[in-house]
């Protein structure tokens, strides 16, 4: 067995995106706002190295993100050693065969989305979205991004034209336990499991080909058409049994490391809080920290848990600007302009009162159309990707992921300003706009773009073209 | 869904604020005496939420109380957060395995009293007590969980990450955009004994089809106690949702409950 060449890639008919980059493949809904971001890992993964688990990973990440209510349609491939990492997700399927292996894969299955390793030999995938036809012809897409409804890939058929794609050695991080490259095929194999490969044996499978050296074979342009005869494989020790320390061990930190499959959707950011001496590129399937006793505090004990995060220590602690208001007759801290308090309901009027300067207390809530309530003591940023909005990272404003199915709120859509005791919204050059409807007046309206608008409280807001939110407060404008 | 991490789903157990239960086998390095576990599956969310849930969890986990359920590990996997805790085979109040009578009911949400005065003394507010967080036990009662939208979306007090149960059980000052409090606590707690006395929430029939209408009807409605209440359990709701600076502490709440369930 050897590394899998590019194989014969053919379009199949249909409504959807479709691409094959370096061996990469990918079927998505065009539609699906995050299509460009699939490209782009596509892409960037193909630029890389092309490793199918590390296009999973990304693609794992990238509808990690997506909060949807449905689930994003879409269904990636890529070579992973002598095997394939395959992910679907929504309405979409992949089925890989070959000798003694026949996995099928329906992402409507799962919550979020599947993903699997699945060992070699592999024969031939398909990818495709509910509405793929049947292959035209002899058309065939050796590399590019088109219009279509999934797409195949034939091993059997070897990658000699191919060569566009696959003259070039591998580059790139590619060994992933072996410093170099073993003469010969190395792909662990156990026989072959039942066609859905179930949780067990799925995970000792590609544990044991976790301890493989995975791209170990020559070069893919090198590849021979056929397989060349195996030499014996090399004795793979069984997978190690899960291990962890048990509670009453008080030295390492209480995070488990495993090596179960599917070894894939692994956020990048774990793998740098591993301790060091963990295989490099062999990141945790998941993580785990133990919450029971002898797990707790162990001082000394690196326990990355308790390092400050990026956010700081505790969304909390935001300290209230300070602002002038005037207190009613209970000591309610309340807006200057008002007549009545906006706790109590007494009226202000009557009072001879001079402004003092005070903690503003939250102007209220925003709440979103799916149940999304944000308190009003700080600034928002809304869009489908706010983390790294420049208004977030510099701590200005916290970040409010609002997406939606027809893609049309943008990663920076609105920033909700406080000033003072105002709400004041600013589309930042969303493409499709921000419009206000305020109260009691049937009409929306557009706001300019970059312009501060003040609303009020009762003040619908539609953000892009199908989510709307409210502004609440018991304090009436 | 088959599983997370390690565990391996048995059956959906139903939703929750912000996330789905589900029942599970133990895997075997949890270090725990039990054939299956509950896990919470919560939607995706980024590295900074995951670490402020996951001391969250900590916290929650290192205060003693026999009425606290007992959380076993926080993790994720591929960016999809869960945690696992103590299977209680009862069920909760919201939906018991087997009906509990008015005494056991009281009992239960006594236990949970006496849970959040537990999670009160430690500085910790629950903020999600509601009748599907109040397990049913032979002695009573737990109190499972904890209300993490705070930590999972800064500034938010409901994420949209899941159903909206607890919208009725929670303390309005709370939905209005005032911070956590025990006494916020003890307004769910009311809420809870409220709807397990009587079937039915503070704000009447709520639109749950849609969340927004929902909130418009928590936010414009004035919650009120039912009149076919017992007149001391009456009593008891009015003073828990009543005016903050009057509302009793969990530990009152609970001996009043334990006396009237006697």
């Amino acid at each position: 067995m050897t590394e899998l060449g590019v194989g014969v890639v053919r379009p199949l008919p249909g409504n959807g995106l479709i691409a094959h980059v370096g061996g990469l493949l990918l079927v998505c809904d065009a539609a699906d706002a995050v299509a460009e971001e699939l490209l782009a890992a596509v892409q960037e993964t193909a630029a890389a190295g092309g490793d199918g688990r590390a296009l999973a990973r990304r693609a794992a990440q990238i509808l990690a993100r997506s909060m949807t209510a449905e689930p994003i349609a879409c269904a990636l491939a890529g070579r992973a050693g002598g095997g394939i990492a395959v992910l679907v997700s929504g309405d979409a399927q992949a089925s890989i065969t070959g000798p003694g292996t026949d996995v099928r894969l329906d992402g409507k299955d799962a919550l979020t989305w599947t993903d699997r390793l699945v060992p070699g030999p592999v024969d031939f995938v398909e990818l495709r979205l509910p509405d793929a036809g049947t292959p035209i012809g002899r058309a065939r897409l050796d590399a590019g991004v088109i219009p279509g409804g999934g797409v195949t890939c034939d091993f059997g058929q070897g990658g000699g034209p191919m060569a566009g794609m696959s003259a070039e050695p591998a580059r790139g991080p590619r060994g992933v336990m072996t410093s170099e490259p073993s003469p010969g095929p190395a792909m662990a194999r156990e026989p072959s499991g039942p066609p859905a490969m179930e949780s067990a044996q799925a995970r000792s499978e590609a544990a044991s080909m976790g301890h493989a050296p995975f791209m170990s074979g020559p070069p893919a342009a090198e590849a021979p058409r056929h397989p060349i005869e195996p030499p014996p494989l090399p004795v793979i020790p069984p997978p190690p049994p899960v291990t962890h320390e048990p509670p009453a061990d008080p030295s390492p930190a209480p995070m488990g490391h495993y090596e179960q499959s599917p070894a894939l959707v692994t956020d990048p950011d774990m793998a740098a809080m591993e301790p060091p001496g963990a295989a490099q590129g062999e990141a945790p399937d998941f993580e785990s920290f133990l919450l029971i006793d002898g797990a707790e505090e162990q001082p000394g004990a690196a326990d990355p848990l308790m390092e400050p995060t990026e956010a700081g220590p505790a969304p909390e602690p935001l300290s209230r600007p300070m602002v002038y208001g005037v207190d009613c007759k209970n000591d309610h801290f309340n807006d200057p302009r008002v007549p009545y308090c906006a706790v109590c309901g007494i009226a202000l009027v009557q009072r001879t009162l001079v402004p003092y300067k005070g903690e503003r207390p939250p102007l209220g809530v925003l709440l979103l159309d799916d149940g999304l309530t944000l308190r009003l003591d700080s600034d928002y940023l809304l869009g489908r990707d706010p983390e790294r909005a420049p208004e977030v990272t510099s701590g200005e404003a916290r970040p409010a992921r609002v997406t939606s199915p027809d893609g049309s709120v943008s990663r920076r859509h609105l920033r909700v300003r406080l000033d003072g005791w105002d709400v004041n919204l600013i589309d930042l050059g969303s493409v499709n706009g921000t419009q206000v409807q305020p109260p009691g007046d049937p009409n929306f309206y557009d706001i300019p773009p970059n312009e501060p608008v003040p609303i009020l409280p009762g003040t619908t807001v539609r953000v892009g073209v199908s989510r709307t939110m409210r502004y609440e407060s018991h304090r009436k404008g | 869904m088959e599983g997370i991490a390690d565990y391996e789903f048995v059956r959906p157990l139903g939703a929750g604020n912000h996330g789905e239960f589900f029942l599970a086998r133990k895997p075997p390095r949890l270090p725990v005496e039990t054939e299956y576990v509950t896990v919470k599956v919560v939607g995706g969310t980024g590295q900074d939420a995951f670490r402020r849930a996951t001391r969250e969890l900590k916290a929650f986990a290192a205060v003693r109380s026999p009425f606290l359920v007992t959380l076993y590990d926080a993790g994720q996997q591929g960016g999809v957060f869960y945690y696992s805790m103590e299977y209680v085979p009862g069920g909760s109040l919201a939906e018991p395995a087997e009906r509990p009578s008015r005494e056991q009911a009281l009992r239960a949400v006594a236990s949970a009293a006496r849970a959040a005065q537990a999670l009160h003394e430690e500085g910790i507010v629950h903020r999600d007590i509601n009748p599907g967080n109040v397990l049913l036990t032979p002695a009573g009662g737990k109190l499972s969980d904890l209300g993490l939208s705070q930590v999972l979306m800064p500034g938010a007090t409901i994420t949209g990450m899941g159903g909206l149960q607890s919208v009725e059980f929670t303390d309005p000052a709370l939905l209005q955009g005032e911070k956590p409090t025990p006494g916020g606590d003890v307004w769910s707690l009311g809420a809870t004994l409220h709807w397990a006395m009587t079937g039915q929430g503070l704000y009447g029939e709520l639109p749950t089809h849609d969340p927004l209408l929902t909130l418009r009807k928590v936010y414009s409605t004035p919650p009120s106690v039912r009149p076919e209440l017992e007149p001391e359990l009456s009593d008891l709701v009015a003073s828990c949702i009543g005016d903050p600076g009057k509302r009793p502490t969990a530990f009152t709440l609970a001996d009043r409950l334990y006396q009237l369930a006697s």
